[in-house]
């Protein structure tokens, strides 16, 4: 099991390469790795190790998710009562 | 006073034993598991109590609906998903217990335990769900409607995530962790008599919190990993403590910091002249069959169970592969009396619900669980958020920034310290730490590499390894 998250066995993963997919991004779109509750947390650097063995890209070539803000979920309801930091702080 | 003070956070649970310490009671609490009631330990995470009742079982996975259980104990896996309160997607090991809570699982029918689609595990040994059933179209539409209500994390809540005000923040530095790094670096500002900002969702020192050896740099020195997190933490005063994360940065605005303040979750804006991340790192999978059983975890996490809360992860405990984290594991588990077998060469871990044993070094043993050892990878989502540049470094457990020994990083106003900059040891981090906090307030640390070097129990490789990212 390469990501509990999504469900994503290693299996998965070699076969989408041998499909043709060998970069991180279409990896994910494919497969579904690094798209669950973790967003990658768990699975990306196992990934990232599992391409650099299976194509003829190094880890460092494979470079990496596009980790967006925010970075853990944040309830609407607390985003909505956030503070405009154009207005004047309190502190 | 309603039955949960602290309303359950969805997702972004905060604050995991933090609210045992100011409890009144140092009794037992009680709160419902799928209707069972279940005794905790004041200020436990409920993923804790629950594995010390029995179920290590908590959920179950997505697609082919196998057993799960906690993993990580950092709140970085789907292990401990479940519903609390009427809230889905609670982590439940980032969650304290409270009393009369209601837990629930929150995939798997009639629950998490039994499971009756646990079935489609056992008839598609892979089962690729975007290329199955596609055609006939009546079938597909048969096949979209059970597979939607099978597939999926919890269903819609029914209680509320209580929220409260944002407020905008000004500060000298902002620092984004409470680890040992973390807390090396506040206490450095306060005392240069600037002003802190210290972000962590649980502040009792991270890693610090189950390391059990004493620790000695520079002018810092305990008998354990506790005591100095306590004596750090003390030198940050609590109203320059923000329990919660800091869950974005942007180029030329404030940070986003998600508290979890008394009224409820708040998103709060905090502009820093200079920013400090100190958030730690992940582990991850260990690539052996079985690895996803409930009662395999990493052995960080081990060390959080055994070493934080008290609890066995499993007696006898198989210790697949070790390396720093769980060597640190064994010897702890060891002290404490428990049966470790470690294995070398794991090839398969077996059991259904639970992990029953273990098969490698020629050799099966029976085991209750099973520790492995990825390593830490440095986590890197608010650094790169902030333009630092990564590079690969398999020594150093993955992509590390690039810095200087002092935390600097090319991005002026951004400092990177401890694990999420690929040191490995505790004491790396506190050397590291406190200079990315004198570095903050305009002081000149010195020689920090030689002292990184020295003091910091790194090997012959690491070392090598942070030296070329070092970039100095």
């Amino acid at each position: 099991m390469l990501c509990p998250c999504e469900d994503v066995l290693v299996e998965d993963v070699e076969e989408a390469v041998e499909l043709g997919y060998t970069d991180l991004e279409p990896i994910k779109r494919v497969t579904a790795v690094t798209t669950g509750p973790c967003q990658g947390r768990w699975c990306l650097r196992a990934t990232i190790e599992l391409l650099a063995e299976h194509t003829d890209k190094t880890a460092e070539e494979l470079g990496s998710i596009t980790h967006r803000q925010p970075v853990t979920p944040v309830p609407l309801d607390a985003l909505a009562e956030a503070r405009n930091p154009a207005d004047d702080g309190d502190e | 006073m309603s039955k949960n003070p602290y309303p359950p956070a969805a997702l972004p649970s905060l604050g995991a034993g933090a609210r045992g310490d100011d409890g009144a009671s140092e009794d037992a609490v009680t709160f419902t598991w799928d209707g069972d009631q279940i005794q905790a330990r004041p200020g436990e995470p409920i993923a804790v109590a629950l594995w010390r009742a029995g179920h290590v079982t908590q959920t179950r996975s997505l697609k082919y609906h196998r057993p799960r259980g906690p993993m990580c104990m950092t709140g970085d896996c789907p292990g401990c998903l479940i519903r609390v309160d009427g809230v889905p997607n609670v982590r439940g090991c980032r969650t304290p217990v409270v009393d009369g809570m209601d837990a629930e699982s929150q995939t798997g029918w009639p629950s998490a335990e039994t499971d009756v689609f646990s079935i489609v595990d056992r008839l598609f040994e892979r089962f690729d769900h975007e290329r199955s059933f596609v055609r006939p179209q009546p079938v597909n539409q048969v096949y979209e409607a059970i597979a939607r209500r099978m597939a999926g994390f919890g269903t819609q809540p029914t209680g509320e995530v209580a929220t409260s005000p944002g407020r905008h923040l000004e500060t000298d530095v902002l620092v984004a962790g409470g680890g040992p790094a973390g807390l090396a670096a506040a206490r450095a500002v306060h005392q240069a008599g600037r002003e802190v900002r210290l972000v962590d969702e649980d502040m009792h020192g991270g890693s610090l919190s189950y390391h059990h050896e004493p620790i000695e740099v520079g002018d810092l020195a305990a008998a354990d990993g506790p005591s100095l997190a306590e004596d750090l933490l003390d030198e940050v005063p609590d109203r320059r403590r923000i329990q919660g994360a800091v869950v974005g940065l942007y180029e030329d605005e404030p940070a986003a910091v998600l508290a979890e303040e008394p009224e409820g979750l708040a998103v709060h804006t905090v502009d820093a002249e200079t920013t400090v991340l100190a958030v730690g790192g992940y582990e991850g999978p260990s690539i052996v069959e079985g690895n996803d059983t409930p009662g395999v975890l990493g052995a960080r996490a081990a060390r959080i169970l055994l070493g934080r809360w008290g609890l066995e992860p499993g007696d006898p405990v198989a210790v697949l592969d070790p390396d720093r984290q769980g060597r640190a594991f064994a010897d702890l588990a060891t002290e404490r009396g428990l049966t470790v077998h470690t294995l070398d060469d794991p090839e398969w871990i077996e059991g259904e619900e639970r992990v029953e044993a273990v098969v490698g070094d020629k050799r099966r043993v029976d085991v209750e669980a099973a520790v492995i050892d990825p390593g830490v990878a440095p986590s890197a989502e608010l650094g790169r958020q902030a333009g630092v540049p990564y590079t690969w470094q398999d020594e150093l457990g993955g992509r590390v920034p690039l810095h200087r020994a002092d935390g600097r990083t090319p991005v002026p106003d951004v400092y990177v310290a401890g694990t999420c900059a690929g040191l490995p040891t505790v004491e790396a981090a506190l050397v590291q730490g406190q200079a990315a906090g004198q570095r903050a307030v305009g002081e000149q640390p010195q020689a920090i590499a030689r002292m990184i070097e020295a003091e910091g129990g790194l090997r012959d490789e690491e070392r090598d390894a942070i030296r070329s990212v070092w970039n100095e």
